[in-house]
């Protein structure tokens, strides 16, 4: 077990994201964003990487681009975290509320490398929001921190090669000429 | 980069970087109206009111199954005006591969030298090990009458091991070879780094 977990974390080190996110923690970061999304109530959650990877999202997205979204959150975030560290502000978890009168937004860092956006009603108390949003990422930072059970690693596959030969011809058919 | 093993997804970020108005957002362009659009996300730009790139220019692409993974490529540009220096290095952090445009007109060498010398300021300042990022130069422009040479452009910009493209992205010459390399690239780290 020490050796496996060794292995992951060893792993863990040389890919030099990041992120990886294992089933289990895809499953626990999940449920955390129900429950954020339950208790506010949030209409719409997203968490994206801290480089605009969209990695998880709850609520109703209606015809929202997501994908543009994750990259637009996280282009927010790393632009108010270099706002901070220029105006000697920069603490951990960083957030930032956009607030409207339909509906507020606010903008975080989860740890290291994530980002979270959280959409809510324009009834919801600010306060109430805030600490639990703050409560979220902060679970969501020591889940991506823990190290994965071990069925994750059977599940991952970790040797087999995953990429082959085949990268050119799906580069070439994705091109319309 | 990113590994999600439920989903079996890996995604990758590439950063077109280069000087002012050295086509990178014309890359993006050019890729956009040549992808099939069900392989593709719209292109999101974030312009100035004179139609200058202000913070980036996005762009998702998805490659389809591949071994075990689906990996996706999601395409960056920086604002290449200096005065954007702190948008550079937001837009650089957690790249995977970085393609550094040229403009090959003969006036802009000295725009070339000082983005090139930046973007090696801000790889280093946010910890991007230099050693496993594939950074491909693509001499841009070479459709102009006072195109300096690859070779002179070579000489110029120092380079070592880089891989290079000779491009003219306005009429979609070099765009796909350009992207094709830095994909390949970026996945074979990605590879040696799983493996």
């Amino acid at each position: 077990m020490d050796n496996l977990q060794d292995q992951d974390r060893n792993y863990a080190l040389n890919i030099r994201v990041g992120l990886t996110i294992y089933p289990s923690q895809d499953k626990a970061i999940e449920q955390a964003l129900l429950l954020l999304k339950d208790r506010c109530p949030a209409q719409f959650i997203l968490l994206a990487d801290s480089s605009g990877q969209l990695i998880s999202i709850q609520g109703e997205r209606g015809s929202l681009d997501v994908v543009a979204l994750s990259a637009l959150v996280a282009g927010d975030v790393a632009a108010s975290h270099e706002i901070a560290a220029m105006t000697n502000q920069l603490d951990s978890c960083q957030m930032v509320l956009r607030e409207g009168k339909k509906s507020s937004s606010f903008t975080c860092e989860a740890g290291k490398y994530m980002v979270l956006f959280v959409q809510i009603p324009g009834e919801t108390p600010l306060g109430w929001a805030r600490i639990l949003i703050r409560e979220t990422a902060e679970k969501i930072a020591e889940i991506v921190d823990r190290l994965p059970d071990p069925e994750d690693h059977l599940a991952a596959g970790l040797d087999n090669m995953p990429l082959d030969a085949s990268l050119d011809s799906a580069i070439d058919s994705l091109w319309m000429g | 980069m990113q590994i999600n093993w439920r989903l079996r997804e890996l995604t990758l970020k590439i950063v077109y970087y280069g000087p002012a108005m050295s086509g990178k957002t014309t890359n993006l362009e050019q890729i956009h109206s040549h992808v099939d659009p069900l392989k593709r996300s719209e292109l999101l730009s974030l312009k100035t009111a004179g139609d200058r790139t202000l913070f980036f220019d996005f762009l998702q692409l998805e490659l389809g199954r591949i071994g075990t993974l689906t990996p996706k490529i999601q395409l960056y540009t920086v604002p290449g005006q200096t005065y954007y220096e702190s948008c550079r290095k937001v837009v650089l952090k957690g790249a995977d591969g970085v393609v550094f445009v040229v403009d090959s007109d003969v006036n802009r060498w000295g725009s070339n030298l000082e983005s090139w010398k930046n973007l090696f300021k801000h790889l280093q300042s946010l910890r991007i090990p230099l050693e496993r990022t594939p950074i491909i130069v693509q001499f841009n422009k070479q459709d102009l009458p006072n195109a300096m040479s690859p070779e002179q452009l070579k000489k110029l910009l120092n380079l070592g091991n880089n891989a290079v493209v000779s491009a003219a992205a306005i009429r979609g010459e070099g765009v796909l070879d350009t992207f094709k390399l830095v994909t390949r690239n970026v996945m074979a780290q990605a590879q040696r780094e799983m493996a």
